[in-house]
C-alpha cells in the first residue's frame, strides 16, 4: 500500500512537471513575442527591451523555465498579470471559490440525480423510467451546454422569474463591490448554473451507473450471495453497489479535477466570475501569467484529484491495495 | 419418501429471437446422502435445471412442474420462504471459482456472511465457523487467511472456499454444477475427493453436474444423462454404464479418451448440440445419431423403463434387442480398455 | 451466436470446458460473412436507420442545399439586411423584410444577430463548419490514435508503457483551457491558411486543434483491442510464416480494429461537433463573420430574453446533429459488436 502511493506521488511529480513544461514552451514561445505584449500599447524598442530583461525573456528558455518553476515551487508565485501587474495568485484565489461552488454543489446535484435513476433503470431495464431516462441521457450528451445553460435560464430566469440569470454572490457576506451576498444569495444565484452543470454530467452518469450496476448483476458472485440465501436488498447493497461504484468514483473524482480547471462555458453563460472566465479573459489579452497560471492551476488540481482517486480507489479495492 | 423429488420440470426463456426451452420435461429424485449426476454436453440444460430448484434463473423465465424438497414445493415458494432454504438446506457450488467469490470482501466476512443470513450468530461465532469450515476443506494455516482476499487465493483453494461456504450451514443437499470443470486435472481429483469426504462427514445429497462421465463413474449413485433439454437415459450409475440404453450414452461413453490406448484417435459425436430454439422434430437426437430410423424423425420417443428395471428409463426408438447388443459390446470395448 | 458449423466435438472430461456451446446456438443457421450480419442487425434498428438519413440529409443541405438557399433568397449568408432588425432586436422566423434599395426578402428563419444576416442561411453555412470541422478533426484524431493505439498494443513492453504515459501525460491537461488557449494564440495565425483555397478560413486550424484533442480514447480502446488480438492464434501463424511486423498490423490487426474504428469514429465527430462550437462561442472558432453554430450561439446571448428563437435554432441544430451521431454509433456498435465487447 505505501510503495503503491509512493509510485503514485512519483507519477504526480512527473505530470506535474512534464504539464509545466509543456504549458511553459507553448505559451512562451509561441506568441511572437512576451515582452512587446506585456510592454502595453505602442512601446518604444528600448522599452521592449527593459520588459524582456524585466521578465526574463531575453535568456534561453530552459532557464526561464527554471526561474518559472523556482517561483512556483519556492516562492509559490504564478508571476504577475501583463494587463493589471495584480498578482496571478491573488487572481486566481479569488475565482477559485466560485469556480469551487459550481463544481462541487453541480457534482452533489448530479450524483442524487444519476444514482437513484441509474440503479432504478439497471434493475427495471425497458422499463418506462429506464426508457425516459435513457432518452434523455442521449438530449443531455447531444445538447450544447451553453444551450443548456440558455435554456434553463431563460425557462427558469427570465419567463417564470424563480432564478436570476446571472451573477455571483459571496458565500461568507457581501464583499467590496457587490450588492449581495450570505449562503442565501450564493445558493440563490448558483441553482441555474448547479442545474446546468447537473444536466450535462448526470446524463453521463446515469449511463454509466446503470452500465456498471447491470454488468454487476450478472457476475457470478452476486449469484453466490443469492445461493447463501441473501434477499435482494442485501445483495444490492452487499454485492452490486460497492462493486459498480468503483469505476464510478474514479470517474467522478477526474471529473470534479476537470471541471474544477474548466467550466468555462457554464461559468461565461451565468457571469460567474471563476476560473474558467479568467483564462478566458486571460486568453483574449494575451495576458500570458494569467492563461499560464490558470493552466498550471487546473493541472494540479487534475494531478491531485487523481492521485486522491488512486488511493481512495486503492482504499476500497483489495486487488490494488495488497498486489 | 426422497429428499428431492423433481417432476416434469420445463423452463422456458423468452428472448427477442424466441422460447428458448432450456428444460423441458425433467423428473428425477435424489435420496438422502446419495449422490445424483447429470451428464450432458454444454447447452443440454443441467445447469438451469439446478438454478431452477434454486430459483435463481434471471431474465424472463417460466417455470412448471414441481420440486418437492422435504415434501415442500421449492417451484411455488414465495421468493422470502425460498431464501430460508438456500444456502441453509439447499446449497450450491458454481463452475468457475474465479470469478464466483466477491473480489472486494474477505473470505472470512463472505463466510460469515452465509451463517449469519441463516443464524442469529454472533461475529465471533460466525468467525469460529468459518475458520472451522476452512480447516475441513483443508486450507493450510487457515487461521491465518480469514482476512485474505480471493485474489490471493489458486482456483483449486477458491473453490475449497466455495465448498467450505455451501457446507457451513451443514444443507442437505449439495448442488455442485460443474465444480472441477476450471482447475487443472491434479486439483479435480483433490476436489472431488474432499467432496466425497466431506459427504461421507456431513451427510449431504449432492447433485453434480457434470460432463466427465469418469467422474461419475468414480461418484455418482444415480446418472440423470440430458441431452437438448430432455431426460435421454436415467437409472442407477451401474445400471446406466453396464447396460447402456441410449445412442447419446453410448456416444459419451466411446468418446471417452482410452487411457491406455497411446495415441489412439478420439472418437467425438459427431455434429454439435441443436438450438433449443427451435429444437429437431421427432427424437431431437435423430440429426447426430448413426442408428437413426424413419420413425425417429417424426415420433419423440417416450422415456419408458427398459425391460425388468423399472428404475432405468430411455427415450429410444431402436429395439430392445438392438439395445442390448450395442450396449454389450460398448461396455466389453471399455473394459478391454481398461483391462 | 454460433453462426459456423464448429466441428469441436464433446470429449467428456479431456476438452471439460472447451466444448463450450452457446446455449440455443449451432445446427441448421446458415453461415454469413461479417458485414452481412452486421448490416442485418442495423437494417433492424430504426433508430440508427433514421439517424444515418438524417446525416446524409444534412450533408447534402450544407454542401448543396446551402448555394441553392442562397440563389433562392436573393441574399448571402454574411449580408448585412437592413429590415433583419426590428428595434435593436432581430426579427422573428418567417419575416419579409426590406433589403435595402427599396426591394423585400425573405428571412425564413428570422436574423441572427443585431446586423439583421439571415439566421437560415447561417446555420446551412454553419452546417458546413461543423461537419467539415468535426469530421477532418475526427479523421486526423482517430488516424493518430490508431496509430499509436496499435504501435502500443503490438509491441507492448517498452512502446507500450511510453505511449500510455504519454496518454496520461495529455489527459492530465486541461483540455478545454488548454484547446481554447491554443486556439487562440496559435489557431490564430493559422486561420488564413486555408489549404489552397479548398477550405474556408478558420477551418484548417479549428481542425489541427480539434484532431490533437480527440486522439487519446481511440489509441487507448484500440491499444485494448490489440493486446487481446495480439494473442490469437491467427497472429502467430502470420508470424511464423514470416510476415514483417508492418504487414502483421496492417493485413491482419487492422481488419479487426475496423468495427472499433467506425463506432468511434462516429461518436468523436458528435463531440467534435461540440468541441467546435464552444470554440467558435467562446471566440476562439472561425473568425467572424463566417458563421458557425457556435459563433451563433453566442451572439443569441445578448438578446435570447427578446429573441429566444436566435437561442433556439443553432441549440437545435447542434442538439440534433449531435444527437443523430451519438445514436448512429450506438446502432454501429451493436450491428458491429452484438455481444457488447467494446
Amino acid at each position: 500500500m505505501i510503495r503503491y502511493i509512493f509510485r503514485r506521488l512519483l507519477w504526480a511529480i512527473v505530470l506535474f512537471l512534464a504539464v509545466t513544461i509543456v504549458t511553459y514552451v507553448i505559451f512562451y514561445l509561441i506568441p511572437v513575442d512576451p515582452a512587446r505584449l506585456a510592454a502595453g500599447r505602442n512601446p518604444t524598442p528600448q522599452e521592449v527591451k527593459n520588459v524582456a530583461h524585466y521578465l526574463g525573456t531575453d535568456k534561453p528558455v530552459y532557464y526561464q523555465y527554471g526561474l518559472f518553476l523556482k517561483r512556483l515551487v519556492i516562492d509559490h508565485s504564478l508571476g504577475y498579470s501583463f494587463a493589471n501587474r495584480q498578482s496571478v495568485n491573488s487572481a486566481i484565489f479569488a475565482a477559485a471559490p466560485v469556480t469551487i461552488s459550481l463544481v462541487l454543489g453541480g457534482a452533489i446535484l448530479w450524483m442524487f440525480i444519476a444514482l437513484p435513476v441509474g440503479i432504478y433503470s439497471a434493475l427495471h431495464p425497458r422499463s418506462r423510467l429506464d426508457r425516459v431516462a435513457m432518452a434523455s441521457v442521449l438530449v443531455g450528451i447531444s445538447a450544447h451546454p451553453v444551450w443548456i445553460g440558455l435554456m434553463l435560464s431563460y425557462i427558469f430566469g427570465f419567463r417564470l422569474e424563480l432564478f436570476p440569470i446571472q451573477g455571483y454572490c459571496n458565500l461568507k457576506g457581501s464583499i467590496a463591490g457587490q450588492s449581495c451576498g450570505g449562503p442565501i444569495d450564493w445558493l440563490y444565484h448558483m441553482v441555474l448554473p448547479w442545474l446546468t452543470f447537473a444536466v450535462l454530467y448526470a446524463a453521463f452518469y446515469v449511463r454509466m451507473i446503470r452500465t456498471n450496476v447491470m454488468e454487476t448483476l450478472n457476475e457470478d458472485y452476486v449469484r453466490t450471495a443469492r445461493a447463501k440465501g441473501a434477499s435482494e436488498i442485501r445483495v444490492m447493497v452487499q454485492h452490486v453497489i460497492r462493486n459498480a461504484m468503483l469505476p464510478v468514483v474514479t470517474m467522478l473524482g477526474m471529473d470534479i479535477a476537470i471541471a474544477l480547471g474548466g467550466a468555462v462555458l457554464t461559468e461565461t453563460v451565468f457571469g460567474l466570475p471563476g476560473l474558467g472566465k479568467l483564462a478566458i479573459t486571460g486568453i483574449s489579452t494575451f495576458d500570458l501569467p494569467i492563461i499560464v497560471g490558470t493552466v498550471v492551476f487546473a493541472s494540479v488540481m487534475v494531478i491531485s484529484f487523481n492521485l486522491l482517486v488512486d488511493i481512495l480507489y486503492a482504499w476500497v479495492d483489495p486487488r490494488i491495495r495488497l498486489a | 419418501m426422497a429428499l428431492l423429488e423433481v417432476r416434469d420440470l420445463t423452463t422456458h426463456f423468452s428472448t427477442d429471437d424466441g422460447v428458448v426451452r432450456a428444460v423441458d420435461g425433467v423428473s428425477f429424485e435424489v435420496e438422502k446422502g446419495k449422490t445424483l449426476a447429470i451428464v450432458g454436453e454444454s447447452g443440454s440444460g443441467k445447469s438451469v435445471t439446478c438454478l431452477t430448484i434454486m430459483g435463481l434463473n434471471t431474465g424472463k423465465v417460466q417455470t412448471s412442474g414441481e420440486a418437492l424438497f422435504d415434501g415442500t414445493d421449492l417451484i411455488l415458494l414465495p421468493k422470502r420462504e425460498l431464501r430460508e432454504y438456500r444456502g441453509k438446506r439447499i446449497s450450491m457450488i458454481f463452475q468457475d471459482p474465479m470469478t464466483s467469490l466477491n473480489p472486494v470482501h474477505s473470505i472470512g466476512r463472505q463466510l460469515r456472511e452465509a451463517v449469519t443470513l441463516h443464524e442469529g450468530a454472533t461475529k465471533a461465532q460466525a468467525n469460529s465457523r468459518a475458520l472451522e469450515m476452512l480447516r475441513a476443506v483443508r486450507i493450510p494455516r487457515a487461521e491465518t487467511r480469514l482476512d485474505d482476499y480471493p485474489h490471493q487465493f489458486s482456483g483449486g483453494m477458491r473453490q475449497r472456499v466455495m465448498i467450505a461456504m455451501a457446507l457451513i450451514n451443514n444443507p442437505d443437499l449439495l448442488i455442485a454444477d460443474e465444480p472441477t470443470t476450471a482447475l487443472d486435472v491434479t486439483t479435480q481429483a483433490q476436489i472431488l475427493r474432499l467432496m466425497n469426504e466431506l459427504q461421507r462427514d456431513f451427510g449431504s445429497a449432492i447433485i453434480l453436474i457434470t460432463h466427465d462421465l469418469g467422474v461419475v463413474a468414480e461418484t455418482a449413485d444415480d446418472v440423470l444423462v440430458m441431452y437438448a433439454a430432455k431426460p435421454a437415459e436415467q437409472g442407477a450409475c451401474d445400471d446406466v454404464f453396464y447396460r447402456p440404453h441410449h445412442p447419446y450414452t453410448w456416444g459419451l461413453m466411446r468418446s471417452l479418451p482410452h487411457l491406455t490406448a497411446v495415441g489412439a484417435e478420439l472418437n467425438p459425436i459427431p455434429g454439435t448440440p441443436p438450438s433449443l430454439l427451435n429444437p429437431p422434430s421427432g427424437c431431437r437426437f435423430h440429426v447426430r445419431c448413426p442408428y437413426a430410423m424413419e420413425i425417429c424423425r417424426t415420433v419423440e420417443p417416450p422415456l419408458e423403463p427398459a425391460p425388468g428395471d423399472s428404475h432405468h428409463l430411455a427415450a429410444c426408438h431402436l429395439e430392445e434387442a438392438v439395445k442390448q447388443r450395442e450396449a454389450e459390446q460398448i461396455v466389453s470395448e471399455m473394459m478391454a480398455d481398461t483391462a | 451466436m454460433a453462426t459456423q458449423q464448429r466441428s469441436t466435438p464433446l470429449v467428456p472430461g479431456a476438452a471439460a470446458g472447451a466444448a463450450d456451446f452457446a446455449e440455443g446456438g449451432g445446427g441448421g443457421v446458415v453461415a454469413r460473412g461479417y458485414w452481412e450480419q452486421a448490416w442485418r442487425r442495423f437494417k433492424r434498428d430504426r433508430l440508427a436507420i433514421v439517424s444515418g438519413v438524417f446525416v446524409v440529409f444534412l450533408g447534402l443541405a450544407a454542401f448543396i442545399g446551402a448555394p441553392l438557399a442562397q440563389h433562392w433568397l436573393g441574399h448571402g449568408p454574411n449580408d448585412l439586411i437592413k429590415g433583419g432588425v426590428d428595434n435593436f432586436v432581430p426579427v422573428g422566423p418567417w419575416s419579409h423584410v426590406d433589403a435595402g434599395q427599396g426591394h423585400r426578402t425573405l428571412l425564413v428563419l428570422g436574423s441572427s444577430d443585431l446586423l439583421g444576416r439571415d439566421e437560415f442561411l447561417r446555420l446551412l453555412y454553419g452546417a458546413r463548419v461543423s461537419l467539415e470541422v468535426a469530421i477532418l478533426a475526427t479523421i486526423l484524431g482517430v488516424s493518430m490514435g490508431v496509430a499509436l493505439g496499435t504501435i502500443a498494443g503490438f509491441y507492448g513492453g517498452f512502446v507500450d508503457t511510453i505511449v500510455s504515459r504519454l496518454t496520461e501525460i495529455v489527459m492530465a491537461f486541461p483540455l478545454l483551457l488548454f484547446a481554447i488557449a491554443l486556439a487562440a494564440t496559435v489557431g490564430d495565425r493559422l486561420n488564413s491558411y486555408t489549404m489552397f483555397g479548398i477550405f474556408q478560413h478558420g477551418i484548417v486550424s479549428l481542425t489541427l486543434v480539434i484532431g490533437l484533442f480527440s486522439w487519446f480514447y481511440p489509441a487507448r480502446i484500440v491499444r485494448a483491442q490489440v493486446l487481446s488480438l495480439r494473442e490469437k492464434e491467427f497472429v502467430e501463424a502470420a508470424r511464423m510464416v514470416g510476415n514483417s511486423n508492418l504487414r502483421i498490423m496492417r493485413s491482419h490487426l487492422l481488419p479487426h480494429l475496423v468495427g472499433v474504428i467506425i463506432v468511434y469514429s462516429t461518436l468523436t465527430v458528435a463531440t467534435n461537433i461540440l468541441f467546435e462550437a464552444a470554440l467558435s462561442y467562446l471566440g476562439v472558432g472561425l473568425p467572424l463573420p463566417d458563421a458557425s453554430w457556435g459563433n451563433l450561439l453566442s451572439e443569441a446571448v445578448q438578446f435570447y430574453t427578446l429573441q429566444p428563437w436566435v437561442m433556439l435554432f443553432p441549440g437545435l441544430a447542434i442538439l440534433f446533429t449531435t444527437l443523430a451521431f451519438n445514436l448512429l454509433g450506438d446502432g454501429l456498435r451493436d450491428a458491429l459488436d452484438p455481444r457488447g465487447s467494446l
